[in-house]
């Protein structure tokens, strides 16, 4: 490792002054707000809200519904991660699968509800195509239906991530030591992704509970916990005390998570050697999951399907015509290109000043010496913590008078601190996994620390850096519980223009504009997988 | 011969233990120097503080009668190829090879370096990249790109370890030649006592941070000034050889 | 390769940059722009619009769409550091509003109202609340044509029934007046929190979505702005109007100018007066109600039964009347 140079303790203060000013002192400022009263400082914030039926009511179905979903998200995810591992299943329907469940990620959690209502409610696609209603989707039906979509990608490429390292030998070793299936299940694939299950049933439930798009366009007469936040805070009569005292409510159960996470972690086996190894054959196996697999994944996509096809209709479920005209109209208004360009924009600057902080806070904590560089993990730990709806009303309180209120920075600057973990851990993957002596052999060679940073660290990191600028990107492009509270006319974004059509039912301007941020993601995923595969093949 | 660095009453703790004791020692011009030592012993560590990375606690450094103490690294006008090389993957051999030139007004010219990339046979792999090239290429272009930047002193940490056999000799007479033809100060890290025997022309034996003797390969086989490194090198070499001879039966013995 | 990423580097941080100095441009340029929130129905925004277009005002002004409870959250809680410079918003939100922070600017132009208003607003359009149905689905379901409110409290009707939320929508005020007008507190408690139940899930944020609810077929009756029903009908869909005898009540909604004693301002004073002259004549098509001299409506537009509410409208009125709805809903 490097010794410490100057430059280092500048970015790092810099790091950590952003963190102070824009994670910390927020989050004071809502800790602080949730105990003041007209009275001065007290509890009663924190009484007067269990007095209220509706926020019982609210808290207990988050935790229900979240509940729920977390438990069907993690057996499935388990069992399509299983299915592409530990069968032979045909191999091309493997990737078709595994890319596929992922599509969701590329969209809005508020255009699910939408989909769903137009899907599966009583003149839905779904429901025609059934043939007579199949449940009532306003309440816990839909939001489970939701979560479930919403949560499913991320169980899934966690139970992914851990199968890949989990050692296939052991299963044959365990059927030539005569285990039966149970046994064998139980000792070589259970046994090894207990952490990692426990995992992904945690991270869903935070997802779910700490989500807004869902039940913003689903709950209606079922409240949870986020649909109050939001109405004490932009309702008719906004307390803004009381909404601080929910925010911090919904903070304390994704805090227990991320404890739970860390104590999961360890129940993690660690494999020495991996060695690809071929699986007996089992035909009744490889069928049973091939036919679940593509079964959850159909009808994971059939949700979506009307967003692909109610746009192009006259009247869907009415007059079933083919006509242009929603989609002519709806960017033919110049309302939305504005708003198009406006998310564009602050997803571009996400990604590229989320990349620069969170890469740089990676480099410091893995390849210098530097005194009390751990910060970075707690830093890191903190952000994952806060729900984006949490934080979002940290920063209206903090920053309602100042002049950031309103503008493009403190959007870009919400969705930095928001989506930083995750690629500040892909980037600390990848640095630390890189030779130690580079920069010492780069200075010894006549380079400054940047130089060494520009000309060798980043180039050898390049794959990590576009994936995390696609990270970014994407995440900012749809994410809406983070910014409902800071857009203003001036900086709406797409996401935050659906829960303004919503209020006019516009369902079809709905459906093009997520059309629109599905494909600008879809492009950027694309182009980013390309440009890194092109990396690993030279 | 004229002695161009001291190391005077060098000391190294780390976590209240002790790395480095009082190693005081003196090295000439041109001359080939082999740290010595089991793994633990501090002999990397040495290396590292001569080279300007890691920090002293007490001692002194002097180089041409000017005191390097507290000089920083790249001041030092040293230069190390790392055990694992510590190669550029990103840029072909060539590159790597010329990488310090453009911040070094002493490195060295252009005829100087197309010299070494003969002297090194690495002409025909200069537009391989990192990944494509074997173990003694990897070393032969990292001791090429040290080279262009014209160290003072050549430090090299277990240069032989990655390789194996006919390599490793071929390599080992290379840094030699390399020493002689330049002039130029080399230090070795190596724990193995064949090496240090076979390449250097002095060997320092470091045992748990401390000195066990200092001298010329002759002197160490000849008078081993302690129990350790009779044990540590001459036994290890005694075995070496008896198991040959065992192989060929009682007449070679 | 390396030079690839730099590329890749370069051309992002270019674009950035470029978009990052159009939308500085953009911004500076928008700073003199007028924000214009309104709680207005798609119908009443496209009517402003048009007026503003047809005075010259295109492009310069950003018009951004609120839930009534939001706007009135924010013009509660913000007073004049609200972002907009010009509001459309229920007249009562604007005079509590007027009343907490003296935050409007007296307009500047004469209005010939037939209704006397406060000087720093007017009112553009009225809305009327009334039931619809979804005729085919009442005869699907074999359910009686409803005649009022309470018949939709019917044990046949559950399920069937949407109606607009007042924590949320002014539209679901007109509802709870009617109510309570016609039964009283007490008995009217009863009533509303049987058709409460009845609606279940059909308790809508908006205003719009009964009506967009009988229209997708999800229920067959429903509460909602009138003028949406006789549109809706108009189109040939099988809905229908049934105006309740419980009464048409009706609230009106007003424009302001939040008084920033800037440049913005006057310019939001010049399209209110824009708005009020010119719109008018689209807004009264949609939202047939008379409120200013001259002005004349057919008679499909005319509620059979309308009726104001005993007591002046205000905020603090809306709160009770919400709390009585809350309590009307868990009560039993």
């Amino acid at each position: 490792m490097p010794n410490v140079k100057p430059e280092m303790r500048v970015i790092f203060v810099v790091i950590l002054s952003l963190f102070a000013a824009f994670l910390f002192l927020p989050l004071l400022i809502l800790f602080a707000r949730s105990f003041e009263d007209e009275q001065g400082i007290s509890i009663a914030n924190y009484m007067s809200i269990w007095s209220d039926r509706n926020m019982i009511e609210a808290s207990f179905n988050s935790l229900k519904v979240s509940a729920a979903a977390a438990f069907i998200s993690t057996i499935l995810g388990f069992m399509l991660a299983y299915a592409i591992h530990c069968t032979n299943m045909y191999r091309p329907l493997k990737s078709v699968l595994k890319t596929a469940i992922v599509v969701p990620m590329l969209l809005p959690t508020i255009t699910y509800g939408f989909a769903i209502i137009y899907s599966l409610g009583n003149q839905g696609l779904l429901t025609k195509l059934a043939g007579r209603s199949l449940f009532d989707i306003y309440g816990f039906n839909g939001l489970l239906i939701g979560y479930v979509i919403y949560t499913l990608p991320s169980a899934f490429l966690l139970l992914h991530n851990a199968f890949q390292s989990v050692d296939k030998k052991f299963i044959i070793v365990s059927k030539l030591m005569g285990d039966g299936t149970l046994r064998s299940f139980a000792n070589t694939i259970l046994r090894p992704l207990i952490g990692t299950l426990g995992g992904a049933f945690v991270l869903s439930f935070i997802l779910s509970f700490t989500d807004f798009g869902i039940p913003a366009s689903l709950g209606g007469a079922y409240p949870v916990v986020a649909t109050q936040l939001y109405q004490v805070m932009l309702g008719s009569i906004p307390d803004f005390n009381q909404g601080a005292v929910i925010a911090v409510l919904m903070l304390v159960p994704a805090m227990f998570g991320i404890w739970l996470l860390k104590r999961l972690e360890r129940l993690n086996f660690h494999y020495d050697k991996l060695a690809d190894t071929e699986l007996p054959r089992h035909r009744i196996r490889d069928a049973a999951f091939g036919f679940i697999s593509i079964a959850t994944v159909l009808g994971m996509l059939s949700v979506f399907a009307v967003m692909f096809i109610a746009p192009w209709l006259t009247a869907f479920p009415y007059d079933l015509t083919f006509t242009l005209k929603h989609v002519i109209s709806t960017f033919q208004s110049s309302d939305l290109t504005r708003v198009y360009v406006n998310s564009l924009f602050v997803a571009l600057l996400t990604a590229l000043f989320g990349t620069l902080i969170a890469y740089s806070a990676a480099i410091l904590n893995v390849r210098t010496s530097l005194m009390g560089r751990s910060a970075l993990d707690i830093v890191s730990m903190i952000s994952n913590t806060v729900p984006g709806m949490v934080l979002g009303i940290s920063y209206l309180l903090l920053f309602n008078g100042s002049s950031l209120k309103g503008t493009f920075a403190i959007l870009v600057i919400c969705n930095m601190m928001h989506f930083f973990t995750t690629p500040y851990l892909m980037a600390k993957n990848a640095l630390s996994r890189m030779n130690p002596s580079w920069e010492t052999t780069g200075e010894l060679l006549g380079d400054s620390w940047f130089n060494t940073v520009w000309r060798v660290i980043l180039p050898n990191s390049a794959s990590t850096v576009i994936e995390m600028a696609s990270y970014f990107f994407i995440n900012a492009m749809v994410t809406v519980s983070g910014i409902i509270f800071l857009v203003s006319a001036q900086t709406s974004v797409v996401a935050s223009k659906i829960k303004e059509l919503q209020h006019f039912g516009k369902f079809n301007e709905i459906f093009v504009i997520s059309l629109l941020i599905f494909f600008t993601n879809l492009i950027i995923k694309l182009l980013c997988d390309y440009l890194q595969k092109r990396r690993t093949v030279n | 011969m004229s002695h161009i660095l001291k190391l005077q009453n060098i000391s190294k703790h780390f976590d209240g233990k002790t790395i480095l004791d009082n190693i005081s020692f003196e090295i000439g011009t041109g001359e080939i120097v082999s740290l010595l030592g089991p793994s633990g012993s501090g002999k990397t560590t040495l290396l590292n503080i001569i080279l300007g990375l890691t920090q002293m606690d007490q001692g002194k450094i002097i180089f041409h009668q000017s005191d390097l103490t507290h000089v920083p690294m790249r001041k030092r006008g040293f230069n190390i190829v790392f055990q694992d090389y510590a190669l550029f993957p990103n840029l072909n051999a060539y590159d790597n090879i010329v990488y310090g030139q453009r911040n070094n007004k002493e490195s060295a010219s252009p005829q100087q370096i197309q010299e070494y990339i003969e002297f090194l046979e690495l002409k025909p792999h200069l537009q391989k990249k990192i990944g494509e090239l074997s173990g003694g290429q990897k070393q032969r272009v990292a001791l090429a790109r040290t080279l262009v930047t014209n160290p003072k002193i050549l430090l090299l940490d277990e240069p032989l370890s990655a390789l194996d056999g006919v390599i490793k000799e071929s390599i080992k007479q290379r840094i030699q030649s390399i020493a002689r033809e330049f002039k130029l100060t080399t230090i070795i890290v190596t724990h193995d006592p064949e090496e240090a025997l076979t390449i250097s022309d002095k060997i320092l034996i470091i045992n748990q941070g401390k000195i066990s003797q200092f001298g010329a390969p002759q002197e160490i086989v000849h008078q081993p000034s302690n129990d350790f490194v009779d044990q540590f090198i001459i036994k290890q070499l005694h075995i070496k050889r008896q198991n040959i001879y065992n192989l060929f039966g009682e007449q070679y013995a | 390769m390396k030079k690839t990423l730099k590329c890749v580097l370069l051309t992002l941080l270019t674009i950035s940059l470029a978009i990052a100095a159009t939308g500085c441009g953009k911004s500076e340029a928008d700073a003199k722009k007028v924000v214009i929130y309104t709680n207005g129905d798609e119908e009443a925004v496209q009517a402003m619009k048009t007026s503003l277009t047809n005075s010259g005002f295109e492009g310069q002004y950003v018009l951004h769409s609120l839930g009534t409870s939001e706007l009135g959250g924010k013009l509660l809680a913000e007073g004049k550091n609200i972002e907009a410079d010009l509001i459309t918003m229920s007249s009562y939100f604007i005079e509590s509003s007027q009343n907490k922070h003296a935050m409007f600017k007296e307009l500047s132009f004469e209005t010939d109202a037939l209704e006397t208003h406060p000087s720093f607003y007017a009112p553009i359009l009225s809305i009327t609340g009334t039931t619809f149905v979804n005729t085919e689905l009442l005869e699907q379901k074999g359910l009686p044509r409803p005649t009022s409110i309470a018949d939709l409290t019917k044990p046949e009707f559950k399920g069937l029934v949407s109606i607009p939320d007042i924590m949320h929508s002014s539209t679901g005020w007109l509802l709870i007046q009617a109510i309570i007008s016609e039964y009283g507190e007490e008995s009217g408690k009863a009533i509303l929190h049987d058709l409460i139940t009845n609606a279940g899930p059909h308790l809508e944020s908006s205003g719009s979505g009964p009506i967009k609810k009988i229209q997708a077929g999800e229920v067959a009756a429903g509460f909602g702005l009138r003028h949406q029903a006789v549109a809706a009908r108009a189109t040939g869909i099988p809905i229908d109007f049934v105006d309740p005898i419980e009464g048409n009540f009706s609230l009106t909604e007003s424009i302001a100018v939040v008084n920033k004693d800037n440049e913005t301002t006057d310019l939001a004073m010049k399209m209110a007066e824009a708005i009020l002259k010119g719109a008018r004549k689209d807004l009264i098509v949609n939202y047939p109600v008379a409120l200013y001299k001259g002005e004349t409506i057919d008679q499909v537009d005319k509620p059979a039964y309308p009726k104001g509410f005993a007591k002046p409208l205000t905020v603090e009125l809306l709160q009770e009347h919400q709390q009585f709805f809350n309590t009307s809903k868990s009560g039993n």
